[in-house]
This record gives C-alpha cells, structure tokens and sequence, in this order.
C-alpha cells in the first residue's frame, strides 16, 4: 500500500493529478468558505491572495535560479518596477490600472534586459549575487532621490483600484474579485513554468545551471538564454508588481525595491525545492501561512523565520519537497531505532531482576 | 585646494573602515569559499556589544573595545562551527552558507532589535577636541578611528603574512587537501577564520558608533560597500581590498561634495558594476 | 611498521578497492606500481583517510588508523607527498617547508634538507608556483621531511618530470631511507626506476593487489617485464 502511494507521486500522472487537485482547491476554496458560514473569510482570502503573489513571485524568480542556476538577487526589482510603472502611470495621467497590465510587465522586462546585460558577462555565482545586489541597490537609490518625480521616500499611495467589470466590483469591500485576479496570474504563471521546464530551452538552462562551458560545446546559445529568461522572468513578476500597486495600494521604495522582499524568495524556493514548479509554490505557501499565523508573536517572527530557513537548509539541502529519500533514511533510522530499544529492554529486565 | 584636501582626508578615514571590512570578507571568500550576507550585522553586533558595555555598564572606552571585539570573535567562531561548518563544501560556491548566512543575518538583526530596541542609540565621541591645520579641520574622534583602522590592519597583515598561523591560514584557502596533510586542522582554520573576519567587523562597528549612532539595520549598506571593496580590490586579494577600500571613501567622499549627498552610495554601487565591466577579477585579483 | 588487513574503500557506493592487504617493515623502500587508474593513489589517500569511506584495519606501529583523523597523522610520523605534488603556490618556498613542521613544530631538520636540496636553498624566497616541475618536486619531499616522519608515502614522484631529474630525484630518496632510516613507500607507474631503488614491490590492478615481491625477483619476472617494463 505504501509502496504504492510512493509511486503515485514519482508518477507523472500522479503529479499532475496533485496540481489539478491543488488548483482546483483554491479555485473553489472562497466558495467552500463562504458555504461554511466561517465568519472572517475576507481575512482568509487575502492571505491567500498573499500566498498566491510570492508563489507567483517565487516561481519567476526560480526560472533564473533554480533552472538555470543564474545567482541574481534583483527580481525584487522588476516587481518594484511594474508597480511604480502603473501606479505613476495611473497618478499622474490618471491611466486604467487595467492597461498597467501591458505597461508595468514590460517595463519590468526593459529592465529585466538592462539587468541581463552586465550579468552576462559573469560566470561564477558570487559575483552575480554581488552585482544583481548593487544593480537593486542601485534602482532603490535612483527612485528614493528623485523625489520630484517618485516622490523619494514618501512613495504612492492611494491608488485607483482595478475599475469594474461590469457588475464585478473591484473596490475592495469583497475581495473576492482580487482573489481571482490573483488565482488567473498566478495559474498562467505556474503553467508558463511548467511548460518552460519541459521545452527545450527549459533544457538548454538546465544545461546552463549544470556548466556553462558544456551547455555551449553542445551549441546552448548562452546570451540568447540567459537573455530570454531574464526578460521572461522579469515579464512575469512585473504582473504581480501591478497587480500589489492596485491592490495594497502603497508603494515605498524600501517596501519594493528593498533587500528584505528578496531574502523571503529565496527563502520560500531553498524551502521548498529549487528547479521544480512544485517547490517554489509550497514554500511560498509554507512561509506566508506560517508567518501569518505568528502575527501574535510578532517581536520573534523574523527569528523563527530565521531559524526556519537554517534548519531545513541543514538538514535538507534539495528543499523539502525533495527531500524523500531523506525521509525515508530517517524512517530506515528511526525504525532501527525502535528495534534496538525494543532488542535491549528485555535485556535491562533481565538485569532488573537480578 | 583646502575643499579638495579636505575632501581627500575624509575620505580615506572612512576609506579605512571600507578596507577593515573588505578584509574581513575577502579572507572569508579566499578561506571558507563563500559569502558572507550577515557581515554587516556583526559590525552591528559589534556596536551594539560596545554601547552595552561602555555606554550601559559604563566601562573604560578602550576595554569595552578589547572585550565587544573579543565577544563578536566568540560568536562568529559559535555561529560557524555550528550552523556554517556542516554546509561548508556543499553546492558549487557554497550556496548553502550563502543562505545560511542570509538567515544568520535575519536573525542577528531580529535579536538585536529584541535586546536593544528599535530605536537609534549612540556613545559619545572618545574625544571632542578638533584640530584645525590649514584651514582642514578634523575632530579628535575621526583621527583615533583612523589610527586604530591602520593599527588593526598592519596587525591583520602581519599575522597573515608573516605568523605561521598565517601560512596555515593561506594553505587552507590555497590548498585544503595538502594542508591537511600538513597536519593543519582546516576545520579549526575556517572556525578562526571566520572569528577574525567578523572581529574586524566588530572593531569597525565600535568605532563608527559614536559617529553613525546604532540600530538593528545600520549594516545593510555598510555591507553592500565591503562586497564593492572586495569586487574592487579582487576577490581573496587583501592588499586590493585595502587599497580598493580607501578608494571608494575618497570616491565617496567626493562625490558627496559634487553631487549631494543621496548620490553617493549610488556612485559606490556603479563602480562595481563598471568594475565588472572592465576587469571582473578586480585590480588586484588573479586570473579565475 | 605499518600493516593493512582487508582494507575495502568506496567513494560514494563505488567500491574502488578490494581486500588490501599488505606489510610494510620498518626502514624498507616499498614500491606500489599500477597502471592509471588501478587505484594507486585512491590507496595512498585511503591510508590517509581522505575522500573515501573504508572498511578494514590499518595499523601503525600497533595502532588502529581508522579512526585518526587526516591531520592528525602528521604528528604520529606518517607523511604523504601526494600526486601533483600540491604544494602552496603563492607561498614562498621556505613558507611551504616551515608549514611541513607545521605540526610537529621541530625545525631541526630544516639545515639537513637544505644541504639535500641545493637548488631549494637558492630559491628559497621564490613563490613554489613559480618554479619547474622538478623543482616543485623537490619542494614536495623537502616538505613533507620537515615533519620529521618515521614514514614516508611519495605518490608519483616520477610524474611529468623529465628521465634526468627523475634519477636525482630517486637519488635523493635512496639516500633519505639510507641517512635517516625512513621507511618509504613510492607509488609508481615508472615500474624500472622505482623497482631499482625497492627492496620489495606490490602491483595494483583494478583496486586488487596482483602481485608481491622482491623487488629484484620482479624486475626479472616475465610478467612484469611484459606489463610494465615493456620489453
């Protein structure tokens, strides 16, 4: 029976029933908790909304890291970048935040290019992260000094939300249509990975990850990759940029272009598994919900947060998620364990009685 | 002229803090290969470890000095032996002591803010006295930090060129297996590595104190302009670092006199990028 | 001196050797010949217990080895010069003998080496990186004498040097095993000039001793004339 459940999740099939399960789960989920009369289902849906956006963020961020092993710490940015795009867009010409959804992707995109090209050049990991860290550091500082345009450290606020469809009301009082705003973004997002990592360019940056001087002996165009995904990777977080700009509806660069945003990425995808769909999603939903219910303890969060992240590291490098053969030497061990107890007290008996 | 000597001046005294840090994170590239992302929340331990003792506990300047360094020291040894020392060699340039030192960092600032609060604290200057020479002046507590920054390099150089411990420090970043067969302990040699890198954050933290005041996050940036000390010097490279880091305080210091004072670690973040541009390996650094 | 009784090694679940056993006495010049890849130096670094998990026994001077860790066998007197002679490139030359005392901290060797070794006394504030193979070579053994051991492990010193420093090279062992006394143990693809300096040989195939023997018995077996000498 074990076994067989095993199997059902090496299973291809069996993977792919999981994620239409998942997804279905959550496409329904706000329905399931308005029929059970639970009383606080706003405060649900928006963490769940939460959840969704740094999955959504995370996975982005895992095309450039996980799959092809490129190092960079700015994805923060091309979500800083789409937002103010809109959210400018929107405060000063008074733009739908609906067309923020062409206009702050590829701005995040843009930058997402400017980003690559130096980055190109660069082979070992350090100093990726060393640059990509400046680079991020670098926009922060550019939209907190230009104050007469960005308004410096004062930010946005306040800005429109997504005007209505039709009868579907966007104004926040019911987050129901956020949530599935969300869910759309989100969905078409994991599937473009999915798809991706199957193709052959999700190959070619395998490749990349695994040696960059092997992907190019086997004809990898490395700046055609490394391009693509990093303006793809940009593309995608740019919609979650838009989507936070119309949605938390405050922008500061320290908020969104700061240091702290990017830590919980990779925290979230080292959480949950680099280089799958699955792992980024789970620890996207592991920490937020985690750190959502330690609101009470809020003094220790960022500890236990802290102490999260080093103890799965250690003991389980691959991610959780990827970690079954691990679990099940623990169990070989755990058993032995128990089988060694059970060997040695009737020993002691003995003894005992003696 | 005065304007530019001042400038200049400056400069290398915040230069010399630049070069203190850089070292401490280019040893612990050249040794342990990897990065260290909670480096400039030692120096912040640091601080906050010499607030305690001399503002709180009310301890002579130059012993709660000897003993913040000292116990910044013990804690890098701790945190290495036991969080750092079991990734050490994992992935293919130690990604996992790169997260794990990103949560490290996470958690040292989350412990300082519990123990000393939110909010910013200071130590009085040293010395109040200010000299004025031709027109520059300097006040007393600049000239102290910028002696005992040369002081703690020279000591640094020394000890790593010339000590036996020393050599025993290069072999391990040169060679682990030989130096094993050296019957040197690279297992000790990360550990004390790494104690000396963070120390040298602590020493710089102790002295800016009284300049920059303390807080839970005053290392964010200071961290970011140590890693552009390293790319500039060269990665593992200890006399780039130093010269890269007296660089960037004069480039710094400059660049806040013509271009006002937000621009300036914008300038800072630009060179590496530049540097990358023109000689990845740094000025200093050898051929990857 | 040193014994090894059903010595299994494995890098990762790959077993790479296979039921070692050997002696070695005290004083000899023992000679490990091999192809590439027969597990030579995987052997040397097995003793060591570097890289390889191990199944076994090994003894030294009547004590177990297995659980002492790498470093720690400088100061029982067993040194290893290893394959490639991984000495400390931006070290200088007199840098890289003092760290062979490292441990031990007993210099009094350091006069002696330096009359063994004349062309090191000359460079001796040169960068090791920066010097020829055969000097590098002799870096290496001079390095690895300054501990002081009572047993010495030479990995290839024969590698990538050409035949003339090779005989000053080998001369110097002789005479190191004959002035000191220390027991050497040469592992070597070079089976005629290693076989000529040993008193006794080994010859390790595919992870499996093959082969033991007086070293003059063997220069003159057919077998090993054919496999290694190439006559």
């Amino acid at each position: 029976m074990k076994e067989r459940f095993m199997k059902f999740f090496d299973n291809s099939i069996g993977k792919i029933g999981i994620s239409a399960v998942f997804f279905i789960v959550l496409f329904i989920f706000p329905i399931i908790l308005r029929g059970s009369g639970y009383g606080n289902e706003s405060y649900v849906e928006g963490v769940l909304i939460l959840c969704m956006m740094w999955a959504a963020m995370t996975l982005s961020w895992n095309l450039l890291m996980g799959y092809m092993g490129i190092w960079s710490l700015a994805q923060q940015v091309f979500f800083g970048i789409a937002a103010y795009t809109s959210a400018m867009l929107n405060y000063y010409f008074h733009m739908s935040p609906w067309l923020g959804f062409i206009v702050g992707p590829i701005a995040a995109a843009v930058v997402g290019l400017i980003i690559a090209i130096p980055v190109l050049r660069l082979k070992a990991a350090p100093y990726i992260i060393i640059a990509t860290m400046c680079l991020a550091e670098i926009i922060r500082l550019v939209f907190t000094n230009l104050v007469d345009l960005t308004r410096g450290e004062l930010g946005f606020w306040m800005m429109d939300s997504f005007h209505d469809i039709g009868s579907i009301n966007f104004n926040g009082v019911d987050k129901i249509p956020y949530y599935y705003l969300m869910f759309i973004i989100f969905a078409v997002i994991a599937l473009v990975c999915g798809i991706l990592a199957k193709s052959s360019t999700g190959l070619a940056m395998k490749a990349i990850r695994d040696s960059q001087e092997a992907a190019e002996s086997l004809g990898v165009d490395l700046t055609k990759t490394k391009i693509k995904v990093f303006v793809l990777s940009a593309y995608m977080a740019g919609f979650c940029g838009v989507f936070y700009a119309h949605y938390m509806k405050i922008l500061t660069p320290t908020n969104v272009f700061g240091q702290s945003m990017m830590t919980e990425f990779i925290a979230m995808n080292v959480l949950g598994g680099l280089a799958t769909v699955r792992g980024p999603i789970f620890g996207a939903f592991f920490i937020t919900i985690i750190m959502e219910s330690l609101q009470g303890i809020d003094d220790y969060k960022l500890l236990i947060y802290a102490i999260i992240l080093i103890i799965t590291t250690l003991i389980m490098p691959n991610g959780i998620l990827n970690s079954k053969a691990q679990f099940l030497s623990w169990n070989k061990k755990i058993k032995k364990l128990l089988h060694k107890n059970a060997d040695k007290q009737p020993t002691q008996m003995v003894k005992g009685d003696a | 002229m005065t304007i530019f000597l001042q400038n200049l001046i400056n400069g290398t005294i915040s230069g010399s803090y630049y070069a203190v840090l850089g070292v401490g994170l280019t040893v612990t590239w050249g040794v342990l290969k990897m990065i260290n992302v909670a480096h400039g929340d030692f120096y912040m331990l640091g601080a906050y470890f010499f607030y305690t003792l001399s503002k709180m506990l009310g301890m002579p300047v130059l012993i709660s000095l000897l003993i913040a360094v000292a116990g910044v020291f013990l804690c890098g040894m701790v945190i290495e032996r036991v969080v750092l020392a079991p990734s050490l060699g994992r992935g293919k340039f130690g990604d996992t002591p790169f997260i794990l030192t990103l949560a490290i960092g996470i958690m040292l600032e989350n412990i300082a803010q519990l123990v000393w609060g939110e909010t910013n604290v200071g130590v009085p200057y040293f010395s109040d006295a200010i000299y004025e020479i031709g027109g520059i002046t300097m006040a007393a507590q600049r000239l102290i930090v910028a002696a005992v920054a040369i002081v703690t390099l020279i000591v640094v150089m020394y000890v790593i060129k010339k000590t036996k411990f020393g050599w025993a420090i290069s072999a391990t970043a040169q060679d682990i297996f030989a130096a094993n067969l050296m019957g040197i302990c690279t297992k000790r040699i990360y550990m004390i590595t790494f104690g000396i890198a963070v120390a040298l954050c602590a020493v710089a933290g102790c002295l800016l104190a009284p300049i920059y005041g303390i807080n839970p996050w005053m290392g964010g940036s200071i961290q970011l302009k140590s890693f552009v000390v390293c790319i500039v010097g060269g990665l593992g490279s200890i006399g780039g670092s130093i010269i890269a880091g007296i660089l960037l305080g004069i480039i710094e210091s400059f660049s806040t006199q013509f271009l006002g004072s937000g621009w300036q670690n914008v300038i800072a973040y630009a060179l590496v990028i530049v540097m990358f541009w023109v000689k990845p390996t740094g000025l200093f650094g050898k051929k990857e | 001196m040193l014994k090894i009784k059903n010595l299994n090694a494995f890098y990762g679940d790959v077993q790479v050797l296979y039921d070692i056993n050997l002696e070695i006495k005290e004083k000899e010049i023992v000679t490990i010949l091999g192809s590439n890849g027969a597990g030579k130096t995987t052997l040397m670094k097995t003793i060591c217990g570097i890289e390889t998990r191990r199944t076994g026994e090994i003894e030294f001077e009547n004590e177990s080895l297995m659980k002492v860790p790498a470093y720690k066998l400088v100061t029982k007197g067993i040194t290893l010069t290893p394959e490639g002679r991984h000495l400390f490139p931006e070290l200088t030359v007199k840098e890289n003998l003092m760290l062979g005392a490292y441990s031990t901290k007993d210099k009094s060797n350091y006069e002696w080496i330096l009359e063994l070794f004349p062309r090191l006394k000359e460079r001796l504030n040169q960068y090791a990186g920066t010097m020829s193979g055969g000097e590098q070579q002799q870096c290496a053994i001079a390095r690895a004498l300054m501990s002081n051991p009572k047993f010495l492990m030479l990995d290839e010193p024969s590698l990538g040097l050409a035949p003339n420093i090779v005989d000053t090279v080998f001369d110097i062992i002789k005479k190191i095993n004959k002035e000191r006394g220390i027991t050497i143990v040469i592992v070597e693809q070079n089976a005629n000039i290693a076989l000529n300096a040993a008193d006794r040989g080994y010859v390790l195939e595919n992870g499996v001793i093959r082969m033991s023997g007086d070293a003059k018995e063997m220069l003159a077996s057919s077998e090993i004339q054919k496999l290694y000498l190439g006559l």
